[in-house]
């Protein structure tokens, strides 16, 4: 490298740096461009690099980067300054993002599997064994997706199958995620997703993470807790979870509860609030309503009385909550007292904690509750928010609706109204869309492991940008018996081989990220847009066009619901002239920008719930855009921070402080739900004495396809490990790295001991992460799930930990698809 | 040859962000920027991939840093995969 470069990068890193610091301060930096370059300096050297915006491609936190490409090639990555997810700074995981794309081992060409072996085929020939496969029975075919999928990518997908195939078995990897958190902010608003933003923890006094770890997984947004304290602000973070992680570390109360019993504190926090006197009368007066389950167990159960309520609440004492939880009785008074107290504001955060919960969609509700009764809501600073881990859970699997019972914008297939509705915008013959929900994804999986004869009515499931050979639950009851039976058949769309592409029959090599448009909607309702910067490798193409592909090669075989009502492509798109533009043929695909087409049609469908969405074009000029996005007289268009306060919303009725708009009761109330304590399903005995908890890691993004091939990340954390109580090591003789074998009812792995390293798990638990295909703990992991979200719970199950003999045996290997 | 920025959040009290700041300047690989606040600007140079783990992973974990951000990283030198 020559000096003059180098200087010239030392110095485009230093402007970065110091323009990210006065802008994390509040402080003025002067004469600096998007990517935090001087543009003086960038002109003077003639670097060559070219910068574009894009939201990161990792975490749900959203932050977004300045990419930039020289050569065709992803050269540099820079905060982005003008974002305000992240004012200009980016985690670990953040600067790797573009290295991410650089793995030796790109998927470049379709393959199908063959005697046992993947073998390279072409597109033409990989389209049409995906469309005879759909063929074979329409009925029995699936897609199962991602909180990944971009915005455009989650629409054509759910288009393609519910307006194309008459077909609900569609589902997300979202549903092992957040489907819990859905529920709970429908059970209590009658809509879906945060009333709050990030703008809420700059003015919160108190910040509670319910079993959330955002120091690892939402490194950056945690950031902005760390700097107002280190700035000399007092803020109060209390930790609830069930092992110390590195956000306990900052935490000045932690408490520790037994898992599943999260319930319990909720409702000792209400109980306290109401036996003290200081639950807010006048909010709940002229905002709330209460709620229990009915018999029938549907998500808006039934009325109760406010007496109804507080007898429902009366055994929750804070002694008896203390022998429930494991919490002392006075940390329960403190948090009921921070609670009582309205001078505060407090945030809670929760993410997969709270979600993966057999009774998740119960907890969800009750801290809206707490918050709900304490009259902790509605003011910056005073929110629940939940967090999601994937960067378009919210965007694209919530508002769009690639759930199995979802239409796009809020509706269902089982509302006469709602697919009438989308059968008019997508111009479809009436009574196209099935109203019969779907497989959600445990039943689809299941569906597609069973013998056709014996009621499994999957017979081929197309995977898109996710990994569910390493990420569903109990993998010996969901794939194995697929894998196995010569009838099933799995597509994989991927871009790296993982343990989904190692049994699938089909796998098609995906563009990824900049390599393609896109849109992601983060965690705090805001929508994000990118360009294409650079090609993808060898035959890689995009998600969009490979489903367009297909729809296009059945419609020419003659498949009817690829027609609209008046016989044209179910995917029509025309040029500025009005000319139809062939977009299934890979070579037309960017004549036109189909993101831009797909999310135009998607648009009008966001005003049923308020989630209004501003057209494409004003995306591609911002750094994302909160929902609901409202033009204004003068044409521009205005995003809203607190949904719902009448000082921030423009749907909030006029005279209203607070109205929630879509109440369940239609009248503007939200619900305060009671949920009892009950016992979990599974829980440690005698023979599985440990209890088990899963999760993620700092270093390395979910299933670790990314970032297990990024050199320095995969260094900084190899492989998985099981933590354990030093105590417990010590009473079974087991030594720090020793390997050993983590045990349930359903499976096993063998990974080594760490005492003492991330987190700290108490007396009688463990937890594995889960990134490393090597050891897949999900052969291990429990597939109950939650009655409301069908959300599995990885969070807790019962294990038994065993010495292995000095000699132990060979790793199960990932088991290889036999035949074809 | 990777080129990266952070931003450090430096601890409030003031002995240990003199004495982590006396550190930091002690290191050739690092340029410091001017302190904004409790924010410090500084680039990390290093000879390889490696080092450059090693040197993020000793600076991030410097008694006085509270908190470590990545602001900017240049890996055109690094050998990428071909695109096709
Ligand atoms: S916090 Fe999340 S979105 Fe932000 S840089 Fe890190 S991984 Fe990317």
């Amino acid at each position: 490298m020559s000096t003059d470069r180098r200087t010239f990068l030392k110095l485009s890193a230093m402007a970065a740096a110091s323009a990210a610091a006065a802008r994390a301060t509040g402080s003025q930096a002067a004469g600096i461009s998007a990517a935090g370059i001087s543009e003086d300096q960038a002109r003077r050297t003639g670097d060559g690099v070219a910068w574009n915006k894009a939201p990161c491609r990792f975490c749900g936190t959203g932050c977004h980067v300045q990419v930039g490409t020289r050569g065709g090639k992803v050269v540099a990555i820079a905060g982005d300054q003008q974002a305000e997810v992240n004012k200009g700074l980016l985690c670990v995981k953040g600067y790797h993002v573009g290295l991410a794309l650089y793995g030796e081992d790109r998927l470049r060409t379709p393959m199908l599997r063959n005697g046992g072996e993947l073998v390279p085929i072409s597109w033409e020939e990989a389209i049409g064994v995906i469309a005879d496969r759909i063929e074979l029975d329409p009925a029995g075919f699936a897609i199962y997706g991602s909180g990944q999928w971009t915005i455009p990518e989650g629409y054509a997908n759910l288009k393609f199958m519910k307006g194309g195939l008459s077909n609900n078995h569609i589902d997300p990897n979202a549903r092992l995620c957040m489907a819990s958190a859905v529920t709970g902010f429908l059970a209590t608003y009658g809509v879906d997703e945060p009333a709050g933003c990030y703008d809420d923890l700059d003015a919160a006094d108190v910040v509670i993470l319910w079993g959330n770890n955002p120091a690892e997984m939402h490194p950056v947004l945690f950031s902005r807790l760390i700097d107002r304290r280190s700035r000399g602000e007092e803020i109060t973070l209390i930790d609830i979870g069930t092992r110390r992680t590195r956000s306990t570390a900052h935490a000045q109360h932690y408490l520790e509860f037994k898992p599943h019993s999260d319930l319990a504190i909720a409702n000792g926090i209400a109980h306290l609030l109401l036996k003290n006197g200081t639950w807010d009368r006048d909010f709940v007066a002229r905002n709330c309503a209460f709620r229990r389950d009915d018999e029938k167990g549907t998500l808006n159960g039934e009325a109760m009385s406010f007496e109804d309520y507080v007898a429902a609440l009366e055994s929750y004492t804070p002694a008896e909550v203390e022998r429930i939880s494991g919490v002392p009785a006075e940390k329960i008074r403190l948090l009921a007292d921070l609670f009582g107290d309205r001078s505060l504001r407090i945030t809670s955060l929760w993410c997969m904690g709270a979600n993966q919960h057999t009774r998740g969609t119960a907890i969800n509700s009750l801290i809206h509750g707490v918050h709900l009764l304490s009259g902790h809501f509605g003011r910056p600073g005073d929110a629940p928010t939940s967090l999601t881990g994937q960067p378009s859970a919210c965007g694209t699997v919530r508002e769009v609706g690639t759930l199995a019972h979802t239409l796009p914008g809020g509706r269902v297939v089982t509302n006469d109204k709602h697919r009438q509705y989308t059968e008019e915008q997508w111009r479809l013959p009436a009574g196209r869309i099935n109203p019969k929900p779907g497989h959600h994804t445990v039943a689809m999986f299941e569906a597609w492991s069973k013998p056709k004869k014996e009621g499994g009515d999957i017979h081929t499931i197309w995977v898109q940008v996710t990994n569910p050979g390493q990420t569903l639950p109990n993998r010996n009851l969901l794939l194995e018996p697929g894998v196995k039976d010569p009838d099933k058949f799995l597509i994989c769309s991927d871009v790296y081989p993982t343990a989904t592409t190692a049994i699938a029959d089909l796998v098609l090599p995906s563009a990824m990220w900049v390599e393609k448009n896109g849109m992601y909607g983060n965690s705090e309702r805001r929508t994000q847009q990118w360009f294409k910067q650079v090609e993808p490798p060898g035959q890689a193409r995009d998600d969009v066009w490979q489903l367009i592909a297909v729809a296009r090669e059945l419609y020419d075989r003659g498949h009817a619901g690829m027609k609209d009502k008046d016989g044209r492509f179910l995917f029509h798109m025309a040029d500025a002239q009005g000319r139809e533009v062939p977009v299934w043929r890979w070579e037309r695909y960017y004549d036109i920008n189909v993101d831009r087409a797909l999310f135009e049609e998607y648009r009008p469908f966001s005003r049923l719930k308020h989630k209004d969405l501003a057209p494409y074009d004003v995306y591609a000029q911002a750094r994302g855009l909160r929902w609901p996005v409202v033009e204004q007289p003068d044409g521009t268009w205005r995003e809203t921070r607190f949904r719902f306060a009448a000082f921030d919303d423009p749907y909030v009725a006029k005279g209203r402080e607070i109205e929630f708009y879509h109440s369940t009761t239609d009248d503007g109330r939200a619900q305060i739900w009671f949920r009892p304590y009950g016992d979990p399903p599974e829980m440690p005995d005698t023979d599985f004495p440990f209890w088990l908890c899963t999760g993620r890691v700092l270093e390395h993004w979910h299933s670790g396809t990314m970032t297990r091939r990024i050199p320095q990340l995969r260094e900084a954390m190899p492989q998985a490990y099981v933590e354990m109580n030093r105590a417990d090591a010590k009473r079974l003789g087991i030594q720090n790295g020793e390997q050993v074998r983590v045990e349930s009812r359903r499976g096993a792995v063998e990974v080594p001991v760490w005492l003492g390293g991330r987190g700290e798990p108490p007396p009688g638990s463990v937890f594995v992460p889960f990134f490393d295909e090597r050891t897949p703990i999900n052969l291990v992991t429990l597939h109950l799930f939650d009655p409301f979200s069908k959300q599995p719970d990885y969070k807790k199950c019962a294990v038994k930990i065993s010495r292995l003999p000095p000699s132990p045996p060979p790793q199960r290997p990932t088991p290889q698809r036999q035949g074809a | 040859m990777p080129v990266l920025s952070a931003v450090l959040t430096m601890s409030p009290d003031p002995r240990t962000r003199a004495e982590l700041l006396r550190t930091l300047a002690l290191d050739p690989r690092l340029s410091l920027g001017d302190p904004v606040e409790d924010r410090l600007p500084l680039v990390l140079e290093s000879a390889s991939r490696e080092e450059d783990r090693q040197l993020w992973d000793q600076v991030a974990h410097s008694p006085g840093v509270v908190h470590c951000e990545l602001a900017y990283a240049d890996f055109s030198d690094l050998h990428l995969h071909p695109i096709s």
